[in-house]
């Protein structure tokens, strides 16, 4: 017996693993695929509520949806942020997030 | 959901992803990490599937394990770190306390909350026609941002990462 339950705890732990991801690397990109994990616990998510806890008002599916569009957001970031850190990389040979410390008080 | 075969696989796919999550993050290879990160999204994909999501199961597999995933490998290529391996930084006891501590609370506040499930929805319809039918209807204005959106990050990407010219 598989309840909306399971999904949002498996969906709580990929966020956690992501977020450490994102918090304690050092690496721009490993930073990103931190991000990206953590996209798709929320996605995870989103389509386990429209399936498991129906909408009323707003009409079926509608998890889905915004899962469609978080994973739009997820790769126009993705484009970007790749754009950024090879800018980075051209300018200061490194994209260890410790030494990026240019705006820094 | 009480049938046999989503149930174990459920459970296969939850487990497989949650072991690659903790291999893109202990992993020592960056290079490693990301092939560990193709392993989560192709999982994710699979519960796609347990969800009836076929939709979001292609879409899954299309965007994340084909463009994202290519566009993380490219960057870790060229960015020749790989060698230096993918070490913490200073403030990573700190992030494994507060990784484990939302972990800890999100889990059991969630496997003990009641939400009011209803009658679960056997689609027998494709959700594609679904899916439309919310893009066009409801959501057509976010729809059309996100179009914007991905025309902006198309010219910002491409403007960050040119060369610069004189």
């Amino acid at each position: 017996m598989i309840t909306v339950n399971h999904f949002l705890v498996l969906s709580a732990i990929l966020f956690a693993i992501g977020l450490y991801g994102a918090l304690a690397k050092r690496n721009a990109v490993a930073i990103l695929m931190g991000a990206e994990l953590m996209f798709n616990a929320i996605n995870i998510a989103l389509v386990a509520f429209t399936k498991f806890v129906p909408p009323v008002r707003t009409g079926l599916l509608t998890g889905q949806v915004f899962a469609l569009f978080v994973l739009t957001v997820a790769a126009a970031e993705a484009a970007l942020g790749l754009g950024v850190i090879f800018a980075i990389y051209r300018r200061r040979e490194t994209i260890d997030a410790e030494r990026l410390n240019l705006m820094k008080w | 959901m009480t049938d046999p075969s989503a149930v174990t696989a459920f459970y296969v796919l939850a487990t497989l992803s949650v072991l690659a999550g903790l291999g893109v993050v202990i992993s020592r290879n960056l290079f490693h990490s990301s092939v560990f990160l193709v392993a989560v999204f192709l999982a994710v994909a699979g519960l796609y599937l347990v969800l009836q999501a076929e939709f979001l199961f292609a879409v899954q597999i299309l965007i994340y394990a084909g463009a994202i995933a290519i566009l993380l490998i490219f960057a870790v290529m060229l960015t020749q770190h790989v060698e230096r391996g993918n070490p913490g930084n200073l403030q990573w006891p700190v992030a494994l306390f507060v990784a484990a501590l939302l972990c800890g609370a999100m889990s059991v506040v969630l496997w003990n909350a009641v939400f009011p499930t209803g009658q679960i929805q056997q689609l027998g319809i494709p959700t594609t026609e679904v899916i439309a039918q919310n893009l066009f209807g409801p959501f057509v204005l976010p729809f059309e941002f996100a179009s914007v959106l991905l025309l902006a990050a198309m010219v910002g990407a491409i403007v960050m990462a040119r060369e610069d010219r004189p």
